[in-house]
C-alpha cells in the first residue's frame, strides 16, 4: 500500500477528500496513531444540486486539524458497518507531519 | 389490511438469493435485473439467474461515459434488456468492479427476453403499486439512501427516515418484494449482501415524503413479457415435449412424434388459447447410401432440446436404418437442417440426449442402447472438433431399452471441497424389466456406474426429468421425476435430488424411488404405449407429459396439486 505524505502546519486545518461508495453501503471510517497530533473529523460538502445517478455516491470528506508538532499515522478504512470485522473495500493511511511555521521560517532563514 | 412476500408465497420461493454488489455503485442494475430475475420466476416457475455484468457492461457504453459502477438508472437497465435480452452468469460474468467481462459465444442462446415494462407513478402511487405487487409481483424502485440507512432494518426492524445530523444522500435503487399493512411497511430486497437488515431484506415505512419509496415512479414486468431462455429450462425437460418461448404467453407446448412413413410432425398448444394443431412435418432428409435420394427416416421416438445456438430445436431421432440422425431447426434462418446418421449402426432404442454444461455451447451427449443390448454414449464437442460426433463409450448389458432419461446435475463436481458427485444420469430398462439409473463420474473418470434398481414390469422406454420441486433456490438441485407406461398405465416415480445420490459402493446408492402415481388415459378402450416426453411447466410448477396410446395418437397428462389428469389427444 502506498503511504501519503502530508506536513501540516501547527494549528491549520486542511481537508481530504475520499471517493464515496455510500449507495453500496461502505462509509469511511478515519484513525489517528497520535491523536495530540492530529485530530480528524467527518465533515459535510457542501451540496449542489444531485445530478448524480443512483448508485453514484458523494464523495466523503474529513478535516485534519493539527494540534501539536510531531508526526503520526492517520488510517482511513472504507467499510461496511453492518459487517463486523468484513474486508474493507479500501484503506488509505496517510503519514502526517505537524510542523511550527515560526521553526519552519527560522530554519528557511 | 393486507400483506404480501414474494421471498415465499404458497409454499413457494420465488427470489434468488441475496447477491452483494459489493464495491461498485452498481444497484441500479441490480434492481432492474432483480426484476426481470424474479418476474421470470414467477411466470415460469423457474429459476434463472441473471448477469448484472452483462446489462452493467453495456450500460456502461450506451447511457453514459462513466463504468456500470458509477451509478445508472433501473430504466435504462430495463430498456437494453428489452432490446437485447439478459444472460446467465456462467456466460457473462458479473465482477463486482468497472472490469468489463467477455460473454460466451453462445449468449443469444442463453438470454432470457422482455418484451416491455411498466412506469408505476402518480398520485396512486402507493395502492397502485401495492395492487402491482399482490397481482404481478416485486418492483424496482430508487430513493435517497441516507447513512442511517446502513444499519436499519436489523431484527425487522422497519426504517423510518429520521437523520438528525442532517446527513447528505446518495441515491440508490432495491426491489420492493412485499409489503405489509400491519407493519405499514414495504418489503425491499437489498444488493448489500446477507449482513445487511434481516439477512439482506428489510422493511421500509410507508410514505415518507421524498425520503420514502413512493417519492420516484417504480418499474414493473408483467410476468408474460418475460420469455425464459431454453438453458434455465434445460433440465425441466426430456423425450419429445418442450416448453418454447413462442406465443404471446412466452408458454406454447411442442410435441415431436414418429408419423407413418418415417415423418416427424411437429404438434403445438397455444399458449393462450390451449389448443393443440399440426404445426408442420419436418422436411425430407438426405438418405444413405448415397445421400442422393430423399426421404423421411424416423424410425422411432425421437428426443428434443432446445439449445443456446439461438434457441434452436434439436432433435436427434432412431433412423429406420438402426442409427442416429440429428436435425436442427434455425431459429434465426427459420428452416430445418439434417445431418448424415450417426451413432451405433446397430443402434436399437429411444436416444437420451441433452445439452450439458460443458464448453460454450455446451457439448450435446447421447446415449443409446444397441441391438447387443449394451448402452453407447456419443458426443458433440461444440467447441473443439466442428460439430462432429464421435463415440465416448460403450457400457451396460443385458439393457432391455434406453430412454430419454439423461440428466445433467447441479453440481460442478470432482470438488472433494464441494464433495457432491457430479455428471449425468440416467435410467434404463434391464433385460429382467426393472428400472436401473446410471451414473457417469464428471469429470474424473467418465466412466459410467450401474446404481440402483426400482420397479418392476416394465416394457416401455421411460423418461425422465430433473424438476423445481425440492429446489428452495436456484443452488439446490432438484427432485428427479420419472414417468414409464407399464401394463398400460403411466408411473410416476420420484427420488430426492438433494443432496444428490452417492455411489457407496458400485451396485448400491442412496437413492430410494417411490412410486407417487399410477394413472392412465380417459379414453374409452385405449391403453397407453410409452410414455415420450415429460416436462416441468410454466403452469404453476405443473409436471406435464406426452403419451403414445395404443391407437397411435398421443395424450397430453398434466399434474396440479390434486394429481394427475387426462388431457388433450391430438
Amino acid at each position: 500500500m502506498n503511504i501519503e505524505s502530508r506536513t501540516l502546519v501547527l494549528g491549520t486545518r486542511v481537508l481530504v477528500t475520499l471517493a464515496g461508495l455510500g449507495a453500496a453501503g461502505y462509509r469511511w471510517s478515519a484513525a489517528v496513531d497520535d491523536p495530540a497530533i492530529v485530530s480528524v473529523e467527518g465533515v459535510a460538502l457542501a451540496s449542489g444540486p444531485d445530478v448524480r445517478p443512483p448508485g453514484a455516491s458523494r464523495d466523503e470528506a474529513f478535516a485534519l486539524l493539527a494540534l501539536a508538532v510531531g508526526e503520526t499515522k492517520v488510517r482511513f478504512v472504507q467499510a461496511r458497518s453492518f459487517e463486523p470485522g468484513g474486508e474493507p473495500n479500501a484503506v488509505r493511511e496517510m503519514r502526517v507531519r505537524v510542523v511550527d511555521a515560526r521553526l519552519v521560517g527560522a530554519h528557511e532563514k | 389490511m393486507s400483506a404480501v412476500d414474494w421471498r415465499n408465497r404458497w409454499g413457494w420461493p420465488w427470489l434468488t438469493n441475496i447477491k452483494d454488489q459489493g464495491g461498485c455503485g452498481s444497484c441500479y442494475s441490480f434492481s432492474g435485473t432483480g426484476l426481470v430475475e424474479a418476474m421470470t420466476r414467477i411466470e415460469h416457475c423457474v429459476w434463472s439467474l441473471r448477469s448484472e455484468g452483462d446489462v452493467g457492461d453495456a450500460i456502461s457504453f450506451l447511457f453514459g461515459a462513466h463504468s456500470k459502477c458509477g451509478g445508472g438508472s433501473p430504466e435504462h437497465v430495463l430498456q437494453w434488456i428489452q432490446a437485447n435480452g439478459i444472460a446467465d452468469p456462467g456466460c457473462w460474468s458479473s465482477p463486482n468492479s468497472p472490469k468489463l467481462a467477455m460473454p460466451t459465444p453462445d449468449r443469444l442462446g442463453r438470454t432470457v427476453r422482455l418484451d416491455k415494462y411498466h412506469s408505476i407513478g402518480g398520485p396512486n402511487i402507493h395502492n397502485d403499486m401495492k395492487t402491482w405487487i399482490e397481482l404481478n409481483g416485486p418492483v424496482a424502485v430508487c430513493f435517497a439512501c441516507y447513512p442511517e440507512f446502513d444499519d436499519a432494518c436489523k431484527n425487522d426492524s422497519i426504517y423510518i427516515y429520521s437523520n438528525p445530523d442532517n446527513k447528505p444522500s446518495d441515491g440508490h435503487c432495491v426491489l420492493i418484494v412485499g409489503y405489509d399493512d400491519a407493519k405499514a411497511a414495504w418489503l425491499v430486497r437489498n444488493s448489500w449482501g446477507t449482513g445487511w437488515g434481516t439477512h439482506g431484506y428489510g422493511w421500509f415505512g410507508y410514505g415518507q415524503g421524498e425520503h420514502g419509496l413512493e417519492h420516484h415512479a417504480a418499474l414493473g414486468v408483467i410476468g408474460v413479457w418475460t420469455n425464459a431462455d431454453p438453458w434455465s429450462k434445460r433440465r425441466l425437460h426430456n423425450g419429445n415435449f418442450y416448453e418454447s418461448g413462442d406465443g404471446t404467453k412466452h408458454r406454447n407446448f411442442e410435441v415431436w412424434a414418429a408419423g407413418p412413413g418415417g415423418v416427424i410432425r411437429h404438434y403445438t398448444q397455444n399458449g393462450s388459447t390451449l389448443a393443440w394443431s399440426l404445426t408442420e412435418t419436418l422436411p425430407e432428409v438426405s438418405l444413405p447410401p448415397a445421400f442422393h435420394a430423399k426421404g423421411y427416416d424416423c424410425g422411432g421416438a425421437p428426443t428434443v432440446l432446445a439449445s443456446t445456438y439461438f434457441r434452436n430445436y434439436e432433435i436427434v431421432y432412431p433412423t429406420t436404418g438402426a442409427q442416429l440422425r440429428h436435425m436442427h431447426y434455425d431459429q434465426v434462418g427459420k428452416q430445418w437442417s439434417s445431418q448424415k446418421p450417426f451413432g451405433p449402426t446397430n443402434s436399437d432404442g429411444v436416444p437420451g440426449f441433452i445439452q450439458i454444461d460443458v464448453g460454450a455451447p455446451g457439448n450435446f451427449e447421447v446415449v443409446v442402447r444397441c441391438s447387443t443390448g449394451t448402452l453407447e454414449n456419443w458426443w458433440r464437442d461444440n467447441v473443439g472438433n466442428g460439430g462432429v460426433w464421435a463415440k465416448r463409450s460403450s457400457f451396460g448389458n443385458g439393457i432391455l431399452l434406453s430412454g430419454a432419461t439423461v440428466v445433467q446435475r447441479w453440481a460442478a463436481g470432482g470438488n472433494p471441497g464441494v464433495n457432491v458427485p457430479a455428471g449425468l444420469d440416467l435410467v434404463c430398462v434391464t433385460d429382467h424389466h426393472t428400472m436401473q439409473r446410471w451414473w457417469r463420474n464428471d469429470p474424473n473418470t467418465m466412466h459410467w456406474a450401474p446404481c440402483e434398481t426400482f420397479g418392476a414390469h416394465v416394457h416401455s422406454p421411460p423418461v425422465m426429468i430433473r424438476s423445481q420441486f425440492g429446489a428452495t433456490n436456484e443452488t439446490i438441485p432438484g427432485d428427479y421425476e420419472l414417468c414409464v407406461a407399464v401394463s398400460g398405465l403411466i408411473e410416476h416415480w420420484w427420488t430426492p435430488g438433494n443432496p444428490e445420490p452417492t455411489l457407496q459402493s458400485l451396485n448400491g446408492t442412496t437413492a430410494k424411488w417411490a412410486q407417487i402415481a399410477k394413472f392412465g388415459t380417459n379414453v374409452a378402450g385405449r391403453h397407453v404405449k410409452q410414455v415420450l416426453g415429460l416436462m416441468q411447466s410454466s403452469y404453476g410448477f405443473h409436471l406435464e407429459l406426452v403419451a403414445e396410446l395404443d391407437n397411435g395418437k398421443l395424450q397430453h397428462f398434466s399434474r396440479d396439486g390434486s394429481g394427475w389428469h387426462a388431457k388433450t389427444v391430438f
